[in-house]
């Protein structure tokens, strides 16, 4: 019985693949049903697909320029020094 | 209706970067200007992955020299089966868990400690759902700096996949190739970082609905 396959227990070992987009059409539209119903369980999708999004903005960019500086002045003394 | 009527628009121009394979092989032949490329091409990426890694400035910044000079020294190795970036981010791990080694271990790691109480039977404790708060609280400095600290508190060896896949945004067999981990080894740690992650997110988000009632 489908009410059976996704209980809330099945729902959570589900997240991952479906936060992926990678569960097949069917289990997908089972889940959907579940969260649709289920307050617990869709606050838990929400929120792990909104830590997803988030960390996706925590991408490094630039560098201190005195470790830059540091990194060459170094590499060239290393290379020099054989 | 009138049809719209086609404008060119100009691309911008953008300045065409060698790819990684053509500077290898520069380097190869001893072009050292190819190598300076390689560094300043991936010595941010490099510096804040081994931050993250060893949460000091100091080391770091030596695994930063130590991969470079580890690529100068050993690029007759490198045949090209694996992307540059994979190699070299094996290196920085390699050179963060030797750092680490000699600090405390990581713990163990279960599901449950991460994962709410879920029942059989469809009764489940509620869960606050902080999703749909608006943008600028999500992505607000502070929140930032929650999620920083708890990636820091992530072990390690779940951390470098977090940062590589979710952070850097590669894909999970690329992150396998470069940990020299099978794909569903990566994907458990991922999921429970992002479940850990997901816990700290929601005790903050909790405390302040608190401070606010």
């Amino acid at each position: 019985m489908t009410s059976q396959v996704v209980c809330c227990r099945r729902a959570a070992e589900l997240l991952y693949e479906y936060a992926e987009g990678s569960l097949d059409g069917e289990l997908r539209g089972l889940l959907d049903g579940h969260l649709a119903k289920c307050a617990p369980c869709r606050a838990l999708a929400n929120t792990y697909a909104a830590t997803v999004r988030m960390s996706m903005t925590m991408r490094w960019s630039g560098m201190p320029q005195e470790v830059s500086v540091r990194l060459h002045v170094e590499l060239e003394r290393r290379i020099s020094a054989g | 209706m009138a049809k719209r009527k086609k404008t060119k628009t100009k691309a911008p121009k953008r300045e065409l970067k060698p790819p990684d394979m053509e500077l290898i092989e520069a380097f190869k032949g001893g072009d050292m200007k190819a190598f300076e490329t390689l560094v300043s091409r991936y010595e941010a990426k490099v510096y804040h992955l081994a931050l993250r890694l060893t949460r000091s400035d100091m080391d770091a910044e030596e695994i930063l020299q130590d991969a470079f000079m580890k690529v100068h020294d050993k690029v007759h190795t490198f045949r090209g089966d694996s992307k540059f970036s994979s190699w070299l981010y094996r290196v920085v791990a390699n050179l963060a868990y030797m750092k680490l080694r000699k600090k405390k271990r990581d713990p163990s790691v279960s599901l449950e400690d991460v994962m709410p109480v879920l029942q059989e039977d469809n009764a489940s404790e509620p869960i606050l759902d902080w999703s749909n708060r608006p943008d600028d609280e999500l992505m607000a400095e502070e929140t930032r700096q929650v999620l920083d600290e708890a990636i820091a508190k992530l072990p390690v060896k779940n951390r470098v996949v977090f940062l590589l896949r979710d952070v850097e945004g590669l894909t999970n067999k690329e992150v396998a190739e470069i940990l020299q981990l099978t794909v569903p080894t990566v994907k458990s740690r991922l999921h429970w970082s992002r479940l850990f992650l997901r816990k700290e997110l929601s005790d903050y988000f909790k405390q302040m609905q608190e401070s606010r009632a």
